[in-house]
């Protein structure tokens, strides 16, 4: 593999920390490509800021400030909000928050800033857990993983018991101007979005999947495969919606069955054959959802 | 530090082009807040200040103030909204009370380590349960160390009057720390008195825009990529920048008292600086007073004093930064000082009376007392206040404190 | 230092608040230092309410307490039904006075003052504003008892505070109130 050689124009830059193989350095690798410099990053407390932000190591060369967990979308509306009062146009403001910070604890902030359509670009890294604390169950965590909180012990139930909470349709019944779901695996479909996304006003959500080797527990150079293998045994769907109305961007001819991307990662390890028949149903009620939602 | 006594209902002077109208302590604080020009605005609903938010929105609604208002969903998501509009150079304004702040108290940490001035109404009301949404001082006392300026107001005139000042002192290039305006939740909040307030033109001679230096407007208007709030480990700069947080806490001092006179110069009111000294040059015992209950202890005085009992009280304005030297200094030659307070800290103290008394501490043979009074909303009447001057007199006579803190007012 | 102090008694929705806030311009345009109370509860419609007005007899004059007024010079009670079930007297300064819609005279009702003036304010209200908000009335009725307030005054601080379309209807309220409200002890202390 060849060296890759540094670029004086980018904006993410290389001497960051993640992991080898992390899905969200090559999400943000991209992200940053299309934003340009008339962007502010505004990083959450996760594993992206934790090694890439850091005083002496800070790997990003947009305006851009870290914030703390709970509140990313309204941080990111005031920066908005005073940008535009100051005199300063035509910026974009992406808030990169990770799935906890989105879902659980900052879902008050976001749902809020979705329904006032504030002028923000949000980005949710969803790697399904708390990544940088330890890998704790979120509740974008699939049903049946295994976390540092909802592992698969000896008594019931083994592994997360409810089923992910799905982001994407709930901004979307917010009635944003553009929403969307993404994945590093399928990098034009991604960079469209992310385009899309840039050239549009008001609130603005894209949830990206991204493959987390630590802590799905699999091999680093298997992230793009992971990320494929998701979209297409329908754990994934890749869609997008404008002021309600989905559409699935990538349909898989065939859904490939669901065991053939469980098996890939040891969080999945323990379930038995009648879990994994139960995560397959839920996938195919997941699915036929969304073929009935789209328009 | 001595102040010219307010007039009890000032009257507008030709040169700030004033009128004089009966506000509420609410509405008060709203106008005050407006005519600093905030340019961000974002506050969420609780009693009883709510209808600072309400005069607010109408202010923008109308035109008379060209702000961005969010409707926003928490006072958490309040403050830091704040946060990242004062981030890119906005001014900035919200107000809260209570369980509100309480709410946002991981932000208020945020804001003050950000060094970003942003300003607050607080209309201080009780915590709760058992469920009360009147007003003592529980709420912001209790957030002292949150790192906030905070200044407390007696009535309606001096909450409108420091929410003016409160900005030009917060935003100083010494100082650059946010700032909580306080004042009686019900007592003043709801109360309405004679309020001047100042013309536009002359709060904007007072007060210039806000204009810092570092900003994310800066950045991108330099193409100078800065980063804001990055992580910091223990061996890089975090201890230094937290030093210099502090030195600026100290500078504050300065300018609470450079912006009383200046503020005393421009608009003909002069409210104290850091605390206002009342009748203590010669007085046997001083009360400290926070807030409203000033007015009615410096009537009780005036009362004792026309008995030849040598009582004063001490107006403390600014409970952070706490003025502990300056305190000693004025209160050196006081033999008993009692410090009354609608909070109590822990057991049977309050906040305010441990600052007092640690500030005193040095000084040979004082003794010190501590009432707590008004929790909830209790009244607290002349007779009270009475009260606590005869336990001090007492204390003063036997040389002796029978109990260090009275909750007076309250049934056994 | 003379602190005047009145109470008002009503229900929930008809207005006490307002009143103390309207008296309050009212006096302070009298050349008087004012302070406007309301009760701070939790009270919804029909429920009783208090609110209170202090002031003083010149502008420069320290009104000392922010506290409730629990010894009235002057009452106004705004619904007679409260008679039952409050002392509206409780408290009351020697010379001062109570001041009650209705319509039936003061030997009719059961209220042990010297002072009771009467006012039908329910029947003015009607007329003048077509509805049944007596709050301006009892503005006008306060003046012409306690003679500390012009009924000018009264009508200016109404037409600064009520929105466009109310003003004439209330003030005219007002004036009626002044001009109808019983005053059987004679004219009103200065």
């Amino acid at each position: 593999m060849k060296d890759p050689q540094p670029r004086d124009d980018k904006l993410f830059v290389q001497g960051h920390t993640m992991c080898p193989g992390c899905g969200v350095a090559l999400s943000v690798n991209h992200i940053m490509d299309i934003l340009g410099e008339d962007t502010v990053v505004l990083f959450s407390p996760g594993c992206l800021s934790a090694a890439s932000t850091i005083e002496d190591n800070y790997r990003f060369r947009v305006p851009s400030a870290h914030m703390g967990l709970v509140h990313s979308a309204a941080f990111a509306a005031g920066v908005s909000a005073g940008l535009e009062q100051v005199g300063v146009d035509d910026v974009t403001v992406a808030p990169l928050a990770g799935d906890g910070a989105t879902a659980d604890i900052g879902f008050q902030a976001l749902s809020a800033a979705a329904e006032r359509n504030d002028d923000v670009l949000y980005f949710c890294h969803d790697n399904e857990a708390y990544a940088n604390t330890g890998m704790q169950g979120s509740g974008t965590t699939p049903m049946g993983a295994a976390t540092s909180t909802t592992p698969a012990g000896r008594v019931a139930p083994y592994g997360k018991s409810s089923r992910k909470k799905d982001l994407f349709k709930l901004i979307t019944d917010h009635n944003v101007p553009y929403a969307a779901t993404a994945t590093p695996g399928y990098l034009g479909d991604f960079k469209e979005k992310v385009t899309k996304a840039k050239e549009t006003n008001g609130f603005r959500f894209i949830q990206i999947f991204d493959p987390c080797p630590e802590g799905w527990k699999f091999d680093g150079s298997r992230t793009v495969e992971i990320s494929k293998r998701a979209v297409q045994s329908g754990m994934w769907v890749l869609a997008e919606s404008e002021y309600g109305e989905i559409e699935i961007t990538r349909k898989p001819a065939d859904r490939e069955p669901v065991d053939e991307y469980l098996e890939l990662q040891d969080r999945f390890n323990h379930l038995s054959d009648a879990e994994v028949a139960q995560i397959q149903a839920a996938v195919d009620e997941f699915w036929d959802g969304y073929m009935e939602a789209e328009v | 530090m001595t102040a010219e006594q307010p007039r009890v209902t000032p009257e507008p002077t030709d040169e700030t082009a004033a009128e004089t109208r009966v506000l509420t302590g609410n509405e008060a604080a709203a106008h005050g807040a407006k005519l600093a020009r905030p340019e961000v605005v974002s506050a969420y609903p609780i009693t009883p200040q709510s209808a600072i938010s309400e005069t607010m929105a109408g202010f923008v609604a109308s035109g008379e103030l060209d702000a961005k208002l969010f409707r926003i969903e928490s006072e958490h998501s309040a403050m830091s909204s704040l946060i990242g509009a004062s981030l890119t150079g906005a001014r900035t304004f919200t107000a809260t009370a209570s369980n509100g702040l309480f709410y946002m108290a991981e932000m208020l940490h945020f804001a003050s380590g950000g060094r970003l001035p942003i300003v607050m109404a607080v209309a201080n009301r009780a915590a709760s349960p058992p469920w009360n949404v009147w007003g003592d001082q529980s709420d912001s006392l209790s957030q002292r160390d949150s790192g906030w300026i905070q200044l407390y107001a007696e009535n309606c005139q001096e909450a409108l009057d420091l929410l003016i000042q409160a900005y030009r002192i917060a935003e100083s290039d010494d100082v650059m720390l946010p700032a909580m305006v306080a004042f009686d939740g019900f007592q003043v909040s709801h109360i309405s008195e004679p309020v001047v307030i100042p013309s536009q033109e002359a709060v904007d001679d007072f007060l210039p825009p806000y204009d810092p230096e570092d900003s994310l407007a800066q950045s991108l208007v330099d193409g100078d990529p800065k980063a804001f709030h990055h992580i910091t480990p223990p061996e890089a700069s975090f201890f230094e920048y937290k030093y210099r947080q502090a030195q600026a806490g100290e500078r504050a001092k300065d300018r609470i008292e450079e912006v009383d006179r200046l503020f005393g110069e421009r608009f003909g009111r002069r409210w104290g600086g850091l605390f206002d000294p009342y009748r203590v040059d010669d007085a046997g015992v001083v009360l400290v007073t926070l807030g409203s209950l000033t007015t009615t202890a410096k009537a009780v005085a005036d009362e004792y004093r026309e008995k030849d009992l040598p009582v004063g009280v001490l107006k403390l304005r600014s409970f952070r930064p706490f003025p502990e030297d300056e305190l000693a200094t004025v209160l050196e030659d006081v033999p008993v000082v009692g410090v009354v307070e609608k909070d109590h800290s822990f057991g049977l103290t309050g906040s305010v009376y441990g600052d007092v008394a640690a500030a005193l501490t040095n000084v040979d043979g004082q003794l010190t007392q501590n009432f707590v009074t008004g929790l909830g909303g209790r009244e607290v009447t002349t007779e009270h206040i009475r009260e606590m001057y005869d336990a001090l007199l007492e204390t003063h006579d036997t040389g002796c404190v029978d109990r260090r803190s009275r909750w007076v007012g309250v049934s056994r | 230092m003379t602190v005047h102090r009145v109470r008002f008694h009503a229900r929930g929705g008809q207005g006490a608040v307002t009143a103390a806030k309207v008296i309050a311009p009212a006096l302070y345009r009298e050349g008087r230092n004012v302070q406007a109370v309301p009760a701070f509860g939790v009270e919804r419609r029909g429920a009783p309410v208090h609110a209170y007005v202090k002031y003083t007899d010149a502008v420069d004059e320290l009104i000392p307490t922010r506290t409730y007024v629990h010894e009235p010079d002057y009452v106004l009670c705004l619904d007679e039904t409260l008679l039952e079930t409050e002392d509206v007297t409780a408290g009351l300064q020697p010379g001062g006075a109570v001041v009650i819609n209705t319509a039936r005279s003061p030997d009719d009702l059961d209220v042990d003052v010297d002072r009771v003036a009467t006012v039908d304010a329910g029947r003015i209200a009607q007329e003048a504003v077509g509805s049944t908000i007596v709050n301006t009335v009892a503005l006008g009725s306060f003046a012409a008892v306690s003679g500390d307030v012009s009924i000018e005054n009264v009508v200016e601080a109404i037409m600064e505070r009520f929105p466009a379309d109310i003003q004439e209807p209330n003030a005219e309220a007002a004036r009626l109130g002044y001009e109808q409200t019983a005053v059987p002890w004679g004219t009103a202390p200065s």
